[in-house]
């Protein structure tokens, strides 16, 4: 049966550790350039709130990817559970995976001339373990789920601000910042 | 910003002029005895070695060269895949062009005396012309679609530079623009006075062409923010500049010049005309490598 795993975000618990891209670093043995998962800190002011939350983002596995669509060689390939792989095999290192990705998940590994980007750690998943990142995760922010089993209303979906950006239809949601009250003592009126 | 992509740009540049050139051939020799052999020659032999240089070149843009093969396999939704085959192909195209030229006999001039042409003389004429016209289209219409896939890879959604029209109206017009230039160059001395007429007005047309898009483009750059900072990095650059001085407004003057005061035969001028417009597309397609600005997700939205 046809699933599409993805990576569900709690940024209310992320800590912005970033054990989670420290693991996936270690784990997996890349390059110092090479940095598959990345910890970004998001502040939003408005008027009455403050949204302040860190986001922690890895390829998306988008149910349409770019990477694959423009892929000569096929390089790319995405499973019947929704993971988008690279096969390194087939893959000239011609970078326009690189240059396509909205989200900058295929980077070039110096190391071997060819595009490299997370794989979910499939072969992890094969024998029923967990990813690298979602283990080292201290809080459980961070977590693989089956996405169909998610009700769309409760979370928000990471997309982009150009509609034909959103067609890769990213398979990563996050639960939504909860905002902090601004206090007078802050913000006098 | 993106980067100093040499091989790329050689291998467009290069391309665009090889193809061009086959293209005025073909345009040249529509009325099938008005295309000199010579010239035929000259334009199959140059456009070959400029074809093979750009091949070669965009090996060199690959992170495995040994293995570009590969590139051919997914023909199905891949432009890069479609503009290499495409490319494949039309040098395949060439190599008959190579073939046809090796067996072609010069051509009678203009005015010769009718009496000393034997009826089987024509009758071969007529075919080799033939041959010679179907090679020329065939391998330019082949081009020409190898030359819309290398521009369609650059129109991706993450780059509003490129996720337009741009790409490959500027690549078709370079296209026109060298491929006339470099053409009389090599006819300087062959062609009619007519034909250097009708390739510098081909060139010009081009050139305006290009200059009234490209300030259209740079409208449309604002509307994203992404397209906004490719556009800024553009105005500020002094490269764009010197683009700008070197392929738009001097061959624009230089054009002009020889236009209305009919020097079309001075040779100086043209080897400098089309040095200007070499120089001014090879930085203008440095430019739409350094100014691409793609989109990167920041936030949620």
């Amino acid at each position: 049966m046809v699933k599409q795993l993805g990576f569900v975000l709690d940024v209310n618990r992320c800590l912005g550790c970033g054990a989670c891209a420290k693991a996936c670093q270690n784990r997996n043995q890349l390059a110092p350039s090479l940095v598959r998962r990345k910890i970004r800190k998001i502040e939003k002011f408005s008027k009455d709130h403050i949204e302040m939350f860190y986001l922690s983002t890895a390829c998306n596995h988008c149910g349409n990817p770019e990477c694959l669509r423009v892929c000569p060689s096929g390089a790319y390939a995405k499973r019947r559970d929704g993971i988008v792989l690279h096969l390194s095999e087939k893959c000239t290192g011609c970078k326009s995976c690189v240059a396509s990705c909205p989200f900058g998940a295929p980077l070039i590994n110096p190391q071997t001339n060819k595009a490299s980007k997370c794989q979910l750690c499939y072969e992890r998943l094969d024998r029923g373990m967990p990813p690298f990142c979602v283990q080292a995760c201290l809080t459980g922010a961070l977590r693989l789920k089956e996405l169909k089993d998610i009700p769309d209303n409760k979370l928000l979906r990471l997309t982009a601000p150009a509609p034909s950006l959103r067609l890769t239809r990213p398979s990563v949601f996050y639960k939504p910042p909860r905002a902090t009250k601004v206090s007078g003592f802050l913000f006098p009126k | 910003m993106g980067d100093w992509e040499w091989p790329l740009i050689l291998f467009t540049v290069l391309g665009q002029i090889a193809i061009g050139i086959i293209v005025m051939l073909w345009w040249l020799d529509r009325d099938r005895d008005h295309l000199d052999t010579q010239l035929f020659k000259q334009g199959v032999y140059v456009s070959g070695g400029l074809l093979i240089l750009a091949l070669l070149a965009s090996l060199f843009h690959l992170g495995h060269p040994e293995v570009a093969y590969r590139a051919l396999a997914h023909l199905g939704s891949s432009w890069l895949s479609r503009e290499i085959l495409l490319f494949l192909l039309t040098f395949l195209a060439w190599i008959n062009l190579f073939w046809l030229s090796r067996r072609q006999t010069s051509s009678h001039p203009i005015g010769a005396d009718a009496a000393t042409i034997t009826t089987a003389e024509i009758a071969a004429e007529g075919q080799q012309s033939g041959n010679r016209s179907l090679g020329l289209g065939i391998t330019s219409v082949l081009g020409l679609l190898g030359i819309a896939s290398s521009a369609m890879i650059y129109v991706l959604p993450r780059v509003p530079a490129w996720n337009n029209v741009g790409p490959v109206l500027f690549f078709l017009l370079t296209t026109g623009l060298l491929g006339a230039l470099v053409t009389l160059v090599l006819g300087r001395k062959l062609l009619h006075p007519t034909q250097k007429k009708l390739l510098l007005q081909c060139s010009l047309g081009c050139t305006i062409a290009s200059l009234l898009f490209y300030v259209i483009y740079a409208s449309m750059l604002s509307a994203s923010m992404e397209g906004a900072t490719s556009l800024n990095f553009l105005l500020s650059s002094p490269l764009f500049w010197a683009r700008a001085l070197l392929g738009w407004f001097a061959p624009l003057l230089l054009l002009v010049s020889m236009l209305k005061n009919s020097q079309v035969a001075k040779t100086n001028l043209i080897l400098t005309l089309t040095l200007f417009s070499v120089l001014g597309e090879v930085l203008g397609r440095a430019l739409f490598y350094l100014s691409a600005t793609g989109i990167q997700i920041t936030a949620l939205f």
